[in-house]
């Protein structure tokens, strides 16, 4: 995997689930600029799957195995729109928390990818 | 607090979402693990299974409103509480049975200890939204 990428995709997952833990904290609910920061990460994750689908397609191989990493690789891309659907459906502040609970979750899976790879 | 959907509003919703993401991830787990290698430790990934059933059963239970899915929901994450103690502490007593960590072993170490504080918000959601 690109190490650059994977640490930006990291980085940016955490900083914007602050930004989603700000947005709560302001009592502010799920907004357009969380919506933007979720198709933000969501094309950086999108760009991640395209890059390792070509190094498979190369010969390349996951040290951790090849199911598990595909799994993550599929995981990675549907926890932020049903994230920003769940999260868009709460009227309180408690929906940014939502969001905040799934950035977390992809910077993990992100680290995990990483982990699985590289074995 | 009986009023329909309180269950799956505020921080009903949150929770519901983490427990949306363990029953995907205990899911995915078990599946791996059986299809892949199942002989190797039979005990610990049929556990991984039952923990994925429970996930998917309270996440379900929570998001739906309704007297007899309270219940269920109650249920699950009791039986997902006394699982993560029992697990936890079988996983810490007989290393040789768990090869492979599953959720729910050193009581969920591996995923920041979330296994064993979410059925206990769980339960305490469930409490103040209790049909009357």
């Amino acid at each position: 995997m690109v190490h650059a990428l994977a640490v930006s995709l990291i980085i940016g997952a955490l900083v914007l689930a602050g930004l989603a833990l700000a947005t709560a904290a302001l009592n502010r609910r799920v907004g357009v600029a969380l919506l933007g920061a979720a198709a933000l990460g969501e094309a950086g994750l999108l760009v991640q799957v395209v890059w390792a689908i070509v190094r498979l397609a190369g010969g390349a191989r996951p040290v951790g195995g090849m199911p598990i990493f595909i799994g993550y690789l599929a995981g990675s891309l549907v926890i932020l729109p049903v994230a920003a659907f769940w999260g868009l459906a709460e009227r309180t502040r408690w929906g940014p928390v939502v969001l905040a609970a799934g950035f977390l979750v992809i910077a993990v899976l992100v680290v995990r990818m990483q982990q699985v790879w590289h074995g | 607090m009986a009023e329909a959907g309180a269950r799956r509003s505020g921080p009903g919703r949150v929770l519901i979402a983490v427990y949306g993401v363990f029953a995907l991830a205990a899911s995915a787990r078990a599946g791996v693990q059986i299809a892949t290698k199942f002989h190797e430790a039979p005990v610990a990934y049929l556990l991984s299974a039952f923990a994925a059933v429970v996930y998917v059963l309270a996440t379900v239970m929570l998001a739906r409103s309704g007297r007899t899915s309270y219940r269920v929901a109650v249920a699950s994450c009791t039986v997902e509480f006394v699982g993560v103690l029992a697990v936890g502490t079988y996983s810490l007593t007989d290393r040789a049975a768990f090869p492979d960590p599953t959720v729910w072993s050193g009581f969920g170490s591996g995923y920041g200890f979330v296994p064993v504080v979410l059925p206990v918000l769980g339960l305490l959601w469930l409490r103040r939204t209790a049909p009357r």
